[in-house]
């Protein structure tokens, strides 16, 4: 425990220095890389909440991203600039259709669950290319960016930076939190063995369909913050293939553990950054590399510092 | 306490239950018999909430609770222990008792507290684990324990939810000598205050605990009487005791 809590220790004052390092350094670009990290780790976060710890396979959890960012998007195209009105939206917005969502795909279970969110989030997607007011299937830039008035300046590279990196500390708290609160231990238990849960009165559903909301909305807040960093709002990112990706991010990270979605969104996208100066077809690469360390690391890159939690 | 009327379940052709009538009456150990196969696990999973009846009623506690769904039927009061051992490997044993104990202790939407530090499941659950005799490995992963001490913990689960009614699908199935013997000492030191439907293939365990036997044969009930009177019984000693007793 106490070992852990150094580890975060370390970890958080490294991302801390970060931004002074890169810019000693001269090289800026490592704040906005590291900034759309932590962005998309809090999506990872949110989604190992239920693909870890719910043990639903989810293969459409980008679909919150895209609603999030959408939120953001479409507040500011009708001039609502305020960030805590894009954040509330992008969160109510997010949580209604996981509950939604979930309240088909739920009960289905195995491969239909997997396909029925898939297939929800691709409606989703084909209806953002479909929204010609909202640029369709270019996406829209946005016009101007969250405003939160005296506290914060988005525009500022590295104000938004510890943005994220606050934001992102405290989702991995807050699901720390949760993961091992009464709700937190009924959700494992029924992903441990779920005729045992029934048979002491535990019914799954219930809580699998709460984690599966908040999951969410915290994943709204992710997409509220990637169209801040983007500037763009795009259906891309709802594509089945984000979704994909973010489910690589918690599994390379380790499922069910606190620390694995961070590890896991830094590795794949330090990795796939590297792989991008080398050669454009890094790709073919990147896919060997990953089954590679999946095989390695059965726990996931979690698993090497900490034993994982049930 | 609990009354089944006509329980009829069918697998294909299979007749598993065929008109099972079945009475237990509040503070009694009710023990069921039968050769393999003869529909204990398929009657015990009805009364349970796992199975669905085909017909017949079952009422428990004066309610019909035919069409309950499982973890209503638990918060009701009936628990049941598994014939093939079903616990949470991943967490410990102290965590699988808490796990039972959090159940019957009103919903879990609450996000915020360690569970596991909470001394209203823990406390209970450490007081389960003595009961059964497991309080010196509660901090085992379940599925690092020895196959008889798993035997106990889903005893003890099942037990920590303060049930009205306990099912008890064998038990003692798997357990050396000296854990059977520890697990009839627990059954019988619960006797009267706990009401028991016991499953169990040990004759010795079932004449020194139960107070009534019913004998299952393919799926009907061809004898239900006091422990003297199933010894004698012609019919059941074909059917069933012929080889063992
Ligand atoms: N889900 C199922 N589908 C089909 N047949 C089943 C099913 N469950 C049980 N059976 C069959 O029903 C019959 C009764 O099985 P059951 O498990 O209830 O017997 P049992 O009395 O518990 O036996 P044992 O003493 O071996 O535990 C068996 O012939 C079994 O093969
Ligand atoms: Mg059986």
């Amino acid at each position: 425990m106490r070992a852990r809590l150094i580890l975060w220790g370390i970890a958080a004052l490294l991302l801390i220095a970060l931004p002074p390092l890169a810019t000693a350094l001269g090289q800026p670009y490592y704040v906005d890389l590291a900034r759309r990290i932590l962005i998309l780790a809090i999506a990872a976060i949110s989604l190992n909440l239920i693909l870890g710890y719910g043990g639903l396979v989810s293969f459409g959890h980008a679909a919150y991203l895209g609603i999030g960012a959408y939120a953001v998007g479409i507040l500011g195209f009708y001039g609502i600039a305020n960030g805590w009105i894009h954040l509330l939206v992008a969160i109510g917005a997010s949580a209604l259709v996981a509950a939604a969502i979930g309240a088909v795909s739920i009960r289905a279970s195995g491969i239909y669950f997997i396909m029925i969110t898939l297939a929800f989030t691709q409606m989703l997607y084909y209806l953002g290319i479909s929204l010609d007011v909202y640029g369709g299937d270019d996406g829209m830039r946005l016009k101007s960016r969250s405003q939160f008035a005296g506290l914060v300046d988005l525009r500022d590279p590295v104000a938004f930076y510890y943005v994220a990196l606050g934001v992102m500390l405290l989702f991995v708290f807050l699901t720390y939190r949760i993961v091992n609160s009464r709700f937190g231990m009924a959700l494992r238990a029924a992903k441990s063995n779920e005729a045992r849960s029934r048979a002491i009165g535990f019914p799954p559903y219930p809580y699998r369909l709460a984690a599966f909301i908040i999951a969410g909305a915290m994943c709204g807040v992710a997409g509220a913050l990637y169209a801040n960093h983007t500037g763009y709002i795009t259906p891309g990112l709802m594509a089945w293939h984000q979704s994909g990706e973010m489910m690589f991010m918690v599994i390379l990270g380790g499922m069910a553990s606190t620390a694995g979605p961070v590890l896991g969104t830094f590795a794949l996208l330090l990795v796939e950054e590297v792989l991008k100066g080398w050669t454009e077809h890094w790709q073919v690469i990147l896919g060997p590399l990953l089954v590679l360390s999946v095989v390695f690391f059965r726990r996931g890159l979690a698993g090497i510092f900490f034993k994982p939690d049930a | 306490m609990l009354e089944v009327k006509g329980l009829c379940k069918s697998f294909g052709a299979l007749r598993a239950s065929d008109g099972i009538d079945f009475h237990v009456a509040e503070g009694e150990t009710h023990a069921l018999i039968g050769p393999n196969g003869a529909g204990k696990t398929t009657f015990i999973n009805q009364l349970a909430g796992t199975l669905r009846p085909d017909a017949g009623t079952i009422r428990f506690a004066g309610e019909d609770i035919t069409r309950l769904p499982a973890p209503r039927r638990a918060r009701k009061g009936l628990a049941r222990s598994f014939q093939i051992t079903s616990v949470y490997p991943g967490f410990t044993a102290l965590e699988n008792v808490a796990l039972a104990v959090q159940a019957r202790s009103g919903h879990s939407f609450r996000f915020w507290r360690d569970a596991r530090r909470d001394p209203a499941l823990t406390g209970p659950a450490r007081q389960v684990l003595e009961e059964v005799g497991l309080e010196e490995r509660m901090h085992v992963l379940a599925g690092n324990l020895a196959h008889g001490e798993q035997r106990s913990l889903e005893v003890a689960m099942a037990l920590a939810t303060r049930p009205r009614l306990l099912l008890l699908d064998e038990p003692m199935a798997g357990m050396g000598a000296d854990e059977s013997q520890r697990m009839i000492g627990l059954l019988s030191s619960l006797k009267r205050r706990q009401t028991i439907v016991l499953v169990e293939h040990d004759m010795d365990a079932v004449f020194r605990l139960a107070d009534r036997i019913a004998v299952l044969v393919y799926g009907r009930v061809i004898a239900s009487d006091s422990p003297e009177k199933i010894k004698m019984n012609e019919e059941v000693r074909r059917a069933y005791l012929g080889e063992g007793a």
